[in-house]
C-alpha cells in the first residue's frame, strides 16, 4: 500500500466524519421559514381553495353571470388569460363541445345547471349556480355548486367540491380532498372518500331498525385496578363493561375497551389500545383510541371519535347529533351501510362505505 | 440529498479499500493445451506444441468445422511449464493487537446495529399512533378562559377580545382573565365599555409579583377560572381564523392535561439564537415523531385543565417551573399536546441549563421520552470510524471498508447520541420537516462547545463567567440598591 492510498483513505474518513455537518450547514446556508403548524389538516387548506374560487367568481364572472342568464354562450380569457365559457340557463355544455373532446381545459360558469358528460375530464374549475351533476367516469377538479352536486357512478372528483345544500355520490364514486355540502352528504356503496365535511352525512342507505327499547342500566363501581383521582378513572390494564351497565367519570385507559351490549359511558374516554363497542352500547362524550375502533350496530357516540388506526362503523350506528355536529377521524374509515354522521369525516388515508352484508351471496 | 452523497462516499470508500492492481499476483494457472491426433483434412500441418489453444479454437471454426467424429481432441501430455520463481512471502501471523482490533470493531458494528434494531419498533408504533388533534374541525367546543398577560392597556386588551369574538369560537363559551399588576389593577368596566360584550365575562385578575412564565399566569388566574380549560393568549399577536379551535382541539382529548407551544415567537436578533431556534425546533419535531408527544423540550405550557393541575398537587402554592410541572403531569399520566399556531409568550432565551435540564427530564423512562442512555453510542461510533482508519493502515482493508460503511450511515440526534440516518430522516419525511431535522447535530456540537465553555470558566478560570450570572449579580445589586 502506497502513501498516496493511505492519504486518500484518512481523507475519506474524516470526510465521512463530518458528513453529518453537511446537512447542518446547508439548512443554516439557506434558511427556509419554519413551518408552524405542520399538522394543519389538509381541509383547512381546502377551505382556503374554496373560498379563494369563491372571490374570484365574484370578483371575474359576478357581472358576466347577470348578463348570460339571458344570453348564449360566452367564451373569453380571464384577467389572468385563464380561458372560460359561460353558459346560460338554456344551453347544454354538450353543444359547445366537439364530439370527441375528451378533456375541457375551461372553467365553465353555468347560469343553472350544468351537466358534465361521462368520460371527460375537466382540469378547470366547475361552477354552476344551482345543480351541477357528473355522468359516469368523469373526473373533475374542483366543482362547486349553488344547490346541489350529483356524482354519477365511478365519476372523481380530485381536489374539492362543495355544494349549498346537498352532495350525493353514486357507487363506486371516488372523492379525493374535502367535499361539503349545507345540508348533507349522501354516499352510495363502495365510494371512496377522504374528507366529508356537512349537518349530516348518510352513507348508504337508510335501513329501518326497531329503536331500542329504553332500558334500566345498573351504575357500575370502579374495579380494584382503578386509581380514581379527580372524577377519572385512570385504569391500568384492559377494562370490560358487562352488559347494561353504566360508568358516569372520565376514562383513561391504558389498554383495551370493551363496551357490552346497551352499556354506556358519561363521560370522556381515551383508551391507548383498541375500543370495541358491542350492539346499542353509547358514549356521551368523546372517544379517542390509538389503535382501531369498532362499533356494533346501533352503537352512538357523541363524539369527537378519533382512531390512530381503523374505525369500523356498522349499521345504524350514530355519532354526534344535530345540534351537536363533531368530528370523527382514522387512518382508515369502514363504514357499513345507514351509517350516519353529523359534522366532519376525515379519513387520512381512505374512507369506504362497503356493502351490505345482506345484499352480499 | 445527503443519502446519495453518503452512500456513493461509502461505495468510494469500499471500492478504495479494495486492492489496488499490482498489490498481489493472481495465483498461477496451469497451462492447458491439446493434442491433435490424425487431421488428414488439414493442409498444413499444425505443430501442436505450439498451438495455443484460441488459435486451435480459431483454427477449427475456419477451416475444421466439418471434422470428422472420429478425431479426438487428446489431452496432451502434461508438460510442467517453467514458472517464475516467486519468493512466497510468508504471511505473519496476525499480531494479538490486530486480533483485539478486529474484535472491538465487530464489538462496536454489533453495538450499532443491535441499537438500531432496539429502536425501530417503537418509532414504528410511534409513527402510527401519532396525535391528530389539529384534524379536529367541528365540535361541541368547551367553555374555556382566556387569560391575557400583564402589562396591556385596556384598549388593547379590548382589541384583543374583539378579535377573539371573531374568531369562530362560540362566544358564549369564552370568558376573559387579563393580569394587572395590584399597583394598577384594571377594573371591568375599563375593556367592557370598548366591547358589546357583557362585562361578567370580563374577570380581571389582580397579581402581585412578577410573573415570569405563561404557567405563572395560569397558576394566578387558576381561581378566578370559571372553567375547566384555561389558556393564555398574546395580546400583540395576530389571530387567525379558527385559530382559537386549533388552539383548544387537543384538550377534547381527556388525557390531554396541558398544552405546550414553542418559543420562537420573534425573530432571533443573532445567529447564535436563530441557531438554538432552529435546533429546538429540530428536537421538538423528532420528539413529537418519536414519542407519543408526552414531554417536548423547549416549549412553554400555554392551557392547562384544571383537572390535571389539581391532580398534580395544589397549583397554587406550586412553585415547580414548566419543565418539572410538564414531567409531573406525564408521570401522573397525563398527556401534552403541541401547539404553536396560537400564542408566542417570550423571545427566544438562551438557557441552556434549563434546556439541558428538559432534555434529562425528557430521558426518564415513564415520561415519553427517549430511554436514559449514557453516551455509549457516541463512543461506539467514534470507536467504530478510528479502528476502521487503523485497520486500514495495519492491512485489514475490508473490515476498514466495513466499518466506514456502517458509520457513514450514522449521525447524531438532540442528547449527541449516534443514530442511523434513516431513523432521522423516515420521522422528518412524516413531519414533513426534513430541514429542522438536518440541524440536529447542532445540538451536541453546541453542548460540547457549552461544556468546554464551563470547565475553562469554571475549572480553569481562564474566561469569564458568562453572561447570564453577571446579569443575575446586576440584578441583584440593583435590588440591594432599590431597598
Amino acid at each position: 500500500m502506497n502513501t498516496l492510498g493511505h492519504l486518500a483513505f484518512l481523507a475519506l474518513g474524516l470526510g465521512l466524519m463530518g458528513l453529518p455537518l453537511a446537512g447542518m450547514l446547508r439548512a443554516l446556508w439557506r434558511p427556509r421559514a419554519l413551518a408552524d403548524h405542520p399538522d394543519l389538516p389538509l381541509q383547512t387548506v381546502a377551505q382556503a381553495g374554496i373560498a379563494r374560487f369563491k372571490d374570484n367568481l365574484a370578483q371575474e364572472f359576478g357581472s358576466l353571470l347577470a348578463l348570460v342568464r339571458e344570453d348564449e354562450a360566452i367564451r373569453g380569457s380571464s384577467k389572468r388569460g385563464v380561458p372560460f365559457l359561460m353558459l346560460g340557463g338554456k344551453r347544454y355544455l354538450t353543444e359547445q363541445l366537439p364530439p370527441s373532446a375528451r378533456v375541457l381545459r375551461q372553467w365553465v360558469v353555468a347560469a343553472r345547471h350544468l351537466d358534465i358528460p361521462g368520460e371527460l375530464a375537466c382540469e378547470r374549475p366547475l361552477h354552476a349556480e344551482a345543480r351541477l351533476s357528473l355522468a359516469h367516469n368523469a373526473s373533475v377538479r374542483t366543482a362547486h355548486a349553488g344547490r346541489e352536486i350529483v356524482i354519477g357512478p365511478r365519476a372523481r372528483v380530485r381536489q374539492w367540491a362543495s355544494a349549498g345544500l346537498r352532495v350525493e355520490a353514486a357507487e363506486g364514486a371516488v372523492l379525493h380532498g374535502l367535499v361539503s355540502a349545507g345540508r348533507e352528504i349522501v354516499l352510495a356503496r363502495q365510494v371512496r372518500f377522504t374528507h366529508l365535511e356537512a349537518p349530516r352525512i348518510q352513507f348508504g342507505r337508510a335501513l329501518p331498525r326497531p329503536p331500542s327499547s329504553s332500558r334500566s342500566r345498573l351504575e357500575m363501581d370502579a374495579p380494584p385496578h382503578v386509581d380514581v383521582r379527580q372524577g377519572v378513572w385512570h385504569v391500568s390494564g384492559d377494562l370490560h363493561v358487562p352488559a347494561s351497565c353504566m360508568i358516569v367519570a372520565d376514562l383513561l385507559i391504558s389498554g383495551r375497551l370493551v363496551l357490552g351490549k346497551h352499556s354506556l359511558i358519561r363521560g370522556h374516554v381515551h383508551a391507548d389500545g383498541t375500543v370495541h363497542m358491542d350492539m346499542d352500547a353509547s358514549i356521551e362524550g368523546a372517544l379517542f383510541s390509538k389503535e382501531d375502533i369498532a362499533l356494533g350496530e346501533g352503537c352512538r357516540v357523541l363524539g369527537p371519535l378519533q382512531a390512530g388506526g381503523r374505525l369500523g362503523l356498522d349499521a345504524c350506528t350514530l355519532i354526534g347529533t344535530p345540534q351537536a355536529p363533531t368530528t370523527v377521524s382514522a387512518q382508515r374509515l369502514l363504514c357499513a351501510e345507514s351509517a350516519q354522521v353529523h359534522g366532519a369525516v376525515h379519513a387520512r388515508y381512505s374512507g369506504e362505505v362497503l356493502l351490505d352484508v345482506r345484499d352480499r351471496p | 440529498m445527503l443519502m446519495p452523497c453518503r452512500l456513493i462516499a461509502a461505495l468510494l470508500g469500499m471500492a478504495l479499500a479494495l486492492p489496488l492492481p499490482g498489490m498481489a499476483e493472481p495465483p498461477a494457472t496451469g497451462v492447458l493445451s491439446y493434442h491433435l491426433g490424425d487431421i488428414t483434412t488439414q493442409r498444413q500441418p499444425i505443430d501442436p506444441d505450439l498451438a495455443d489453444p484460441e488459435r486451435l479454437q480459431l483454427l477449427l471454426s475456419d477451416g475444421l468445422t466439418p471434422l470428422p467424429r472420429a478425431i479426438p481432441l487428446l489431452p496432451a501430455p502434461v508438460r510442467p511449464t517453467p514458472l517464475p520463481e516467486v519468493v512466497k512471502e510468508e504471511a505473519p501471523p496476525p499480531s494479538a493487537n490486530l486480533l483485539t482490533a478486529r474484535v472491538a470493531l465487530a464489538l462496536c458494528l454489533l453495538g450499532l446495529v443491535l441499537h438500531e434494531l432496539r429502536c425501530w419498533p417503537p418509532l414504528w408504533r410511534g409513527l402510527r399512533q401519532r396525535h391528530h388533534a389539529a384534524a379536529i374541525t367541528t365540535a361541541a367546543w368547551p367553555e374555556l378562559s382566556i387569560v391575557f398577560p400583564p402589562g396591556h392597556p385596556p384598549e388593547v386588551l379590548a382589541q384583543r377580545i374583539h378579535a377573539l369574538l371573531h374568531s369562530g369560537y362560540p362566544t358564549e363559551r369564552l370568558y376573559f382573565l387579563p393580569i394587572s399588576s395590584s399597583t394598577q389593577p384594571i377594573l371591568r368596566d375599563d375593556i367592557a365599555r370598548y366591547l358589546a360584550l357583557p362585562s361578567e365575562r370580563i374577570l380581571p385578575v389582580s397579581a402581585n409579583g412578577r410573573l415570569h412564565d405563561a404557567l405563572a399566569m395560569l397558576r394566578t388566574a387558576f381561581v378566578h377560572a370559571p372553567t375547566d380549560l384555561l389558556v393564555v393568549a398574546d395580546p400583540t399577536r395576530s389571530l387567525l381564523p379558527d385559530q382559537l379551535k386549533q388552539a383548544v382541539a387537543p384538550f377534547l382529548d381527556p388525557a390531554v392535561g396541558a398544552i405546550q407551544g414553542a418559543r420562537h415567537g420573534r425573530a432571533p436578533a443573532t445567529t447564535l439564537s436563530r441557531l438554538l431556534d432552529l435546533a429546538r425546533h429540530a428536537l421538538v419535531a423528532q420528539r413529537d415523531a418519536c414519542s407519543h408527544t408526552r414531554l417536548l423540550p423547549g416549549a412553554t405550557v400555554l392551557g392547562l385543565r384544571r383537572r390535571a393541575a389539581l391532580d398534580c398537587g395544589d397549583p397554587q402554592n406550586d412553585a415547580s417551573t414548566e419543565v418539572e410541572f410538564v414531567a409531573r403531569l406525564a408521570a401522573r399520566g397525563w398527556h401534552t399536546a403541541m401547539q404553536t399556531a396560537f400564542s408566542d409568550m417570550r423571545p427566544s432565551p438562551q438557557r441552556w441549563d434549563e434546556y439541558l435540564q428538559q432534555v434529562r427530564l425528557g430521558s426518564q423512562p415513564g415520561t415519553g421520552g427517549h430511554p436514559a442512555k449514557l453516551p455509549l453510542l457516541s463512543l461506539l461510533w467514534l470507536g467504530g470510524a478510528g479502528l476502521s482508519i487503523l485497520m486500514y493502515c495495519a492491512g485489514a482493508p475490508v473490515w476498514a471498508g466495513l466499518g466506514l460503511l456502517v458509520c457513514a450511515f450514522h449521525s447524531f440526534d438532540a442528547t449527541g447520541q449516534a443514530t442511523s440516518l434513516l431513523r432521522l430522516l423516515v420521522p422528518a419525511r412524516a413531519r414533513r420537516q426534513p430541514q429542522q431535522l438536518a440541524l440536529l447535530p447542532l445540538l451536541p456540537l453546541l453542548h460540547a462547545l457549552s461544556a468546554v465553555h464551563a470547565a475553562l470558566a469554571w475549572g480553569v478560570g481562564l474566561l469569564p463567567r458568562s453572561s447570564r450570572a453577571r446579569a443575575q449579580r446586576l440584578a441583584a445589586t440593583r435590588q440591594e440598591t432599590l431597598t
